[in-house]
């Protein structure tokens, strides 16, 4: 968690590593590597879209409710529909039980990810009414922002909810003075920046971005680059759930005849 | 001479910003224009009809048009309309004179002797205006509107209602015969089932949700046919009904209550 960074980068322990010789990383990924990345839509029977995707360590359930009518009424917007994002982390997701409820972070985060899907959906198809996302982080692994957009913008069109494009989300940042993909919590406490990105990969937009700890102008713009790339992988994977969840069910039916 | 190219194939299942077309095409529903490209908007299969370019949604809210036919559920009474939930993002409207023919003096009447809260109603949508406001009628509906009693109600996808009515009503009348159910269905994919045992009116619930589930899929009557027909051997063995329904290709009487 990122408020720890101060005493983290203390605690780091005497002679770490975070790249070794060979140029691997702790966990034995080269420096432009994804973690594994799994993902599944339609795993919730009572919402009206959901997703699950498993990030390397992070587990996180995404689930959609609407279009539906908007309480309480006074927030309604005569003209489109009001998005409302609730990103939460499980009392049991970090190391360190969390106190359950919203915090400062939680409320900053759920703020960013409702400004990185907006610009994906056609709010103006249904006006006076509110589509909620909720984001459950079951497990967290640093980048829980990056794999809670993509699995919030996966249950948004599991919902059935017009979009312009899906929204994919990866990060970059900086360890041992180098640039690389898709930190985890180990390089994300002892590193030295963490550089999250959303991208709508259709007009290469960029939904969100964010950046915390210390980088160069050149060192900013190649992270972002860097993300960008690793977040058009990410979109591979989503169109490729999307569409899984159809094709099993074709499949089955064809392997039945 | 107009010139556009096509970069998927019919009935293709895509996903939201999906590259569909290029050129003079009209975009419909599912879709949306960038220039003179063609996006697709939600999950769902392309449909392209001469000019005409559109993605029939897989998931989905139900969007009302006037003239729909509708299952709904009574939410609320108050003076002298019902609220109604039919499954849409917002809530329709009964006014008492569009529930019966009859005059109804509202200071004397008690509204939830015609129906309370809970009842599920068969209605038409009369209006749908544009600060989104639904209202209903009852009048000339089958069954008098409702209140429906007994039975389930299940709820499928709305745009995959075409596909559990089927050409001309061919599946759900199959399903009907073949269970001996009585089956309404909303164009708001609510869909009212009702037999007298208990056992085939599961059935015919069981063969409607393997339509939803299986909609984007070819040969579905047949499938979904072989499976009742399989399911029903079961139960006669089970000794639950006597004998196999007739499965005769003949005319259907009766007519199908949830097409229109």
């Amino acid at each position: 968690m990122k408020v720890k960074r101060v005493e983290a980068m203390m605690g780091r322990p005497e002679g770490l590593k975070l790249i070794d010789e060979n140029g691997k990383r702790l966990d034995g990924r080269k420096k432009y590597e994804l973690r594994r990345i799994d993902m599944e839509v339609g795993v919730l029977k009572n919402a009206d879209g959901s997703a699950y995707v498993e990030w390397g360590k992070n587990k996180i359930l995404a689930a959609v409710y609407g279009p539906r009518e908007i309480h309480p009424k006074h927030l309604q917007r005569p003209d489109m529909a009001v998005l409302r994002v609730r990103y939460n982390m499980a009392p049991f997701s970090v190391e360190e039980r969390k106190k359950p409820g919203p915090d400062r972070r939680s409320v900053e985060i759920s703020k960013v990810i409702r400004g990185a899907l907006e610009p994906a959906l056609l709010l103006e198809m249904f006006p006076r009414t509110v589509i909620d996302v909720f984001i459950e982080v079951l497990q967290a692994d640093a980048g829980t922002r990056v794999a809670g957009i993509t699995a919030a913008s996966l249950a948004l069109a599991d919902a059935g909810v017009p979009m312009r494009d899906l929204v994919a989300a990866c990060a970059a940042g900086k360890i041992d003075g180098e640039i690389v993909l898709d930190l985890n919590k180990d390089e994300d406490n002892y590193g030295e920046a963490d550089v999250p990105v959303a991208i709508m990969p259709l007009k290469n937009d960029i939904t969100l971005l964010q950046m915390d700890g210390y980088l160069t102008r050149d060192e900013l713009l190649e992270a972002v680059k860097l993300a960008i790339k690793g977040a058009k992988a990410v979109y591979q994977k989503q169109r490729e759930a999307l569409k899984e969840k159809y094709l099993q069910i074709a499949q089955e039916v064809a392997g039945n005849e | 001479m107009k010139k556009g190219s096509i970069f998927v194939k019919p009935r293709e299942l895509v996903v939201p910003g999906t590259l569909l077309v290029q050129g003079p095409f009209k975009n419909g529903r599912g879709t949306f224009r960038e220039g003179n490209r063609i996006y697709s908007t939600v999950v769902g299969l392309v449909e392209i009809r001469g000019d005409l370019v559109r993605v029939i949604p897989l998931e989905g809210p139900y969007m009302p048009e006037v003239g729909d036919n509708v299952l709904g559920k009574i939410v609320d009474v108050r003076f002298s309309n019902w609220v109604v939930d039919i499954g849409a993002p917002y809530e329709a409207s009964l006014r008492v004179q569009d529930a019966t023919e009859e005059r109804i003096d509202i200071m004397k009447t008690d509204l939830r002797r015609i129906f309370d809260i809970g009842d599920v109603i068969y209605a038409k949508i009369k209006a749908y205006n544009e600060v989104n406001q639904i209202d209903l009628t009852t009048k000339g509906m089958p069954f008098k509107g409702g209140p429906l009693r007994g039975g389930q109600l299940v709820t499928i996808t709305p745009s995959k209602v075409p596909r559990v009515i089927g050409k001309g009503g061919s599946m759900i009348n199959m399903i009907k015969r073949l269970t001996n159910t009585r089956i309404i269905v909303g164009q708001n994919g609510w869909v009212w089932v009702s037999g007298r045992n208990g056992e085939l009116e599961r059935l015919a619930i069981e063969a409607i949700l393997k339509v939803d589930r299986e909609s984007h899929t070819q040969g579905l009557t047949d499938r979904v046919k072989e499976f009742l027909l399989e399911k029903l051997r079961e139960l006669k063995e089970r000794g639950v009904i006597t004998e196999l329904p007739k499965i005769d290709e003949g005319k259907e009487g009766g007519g199908n209550d949830g097409k229109t």
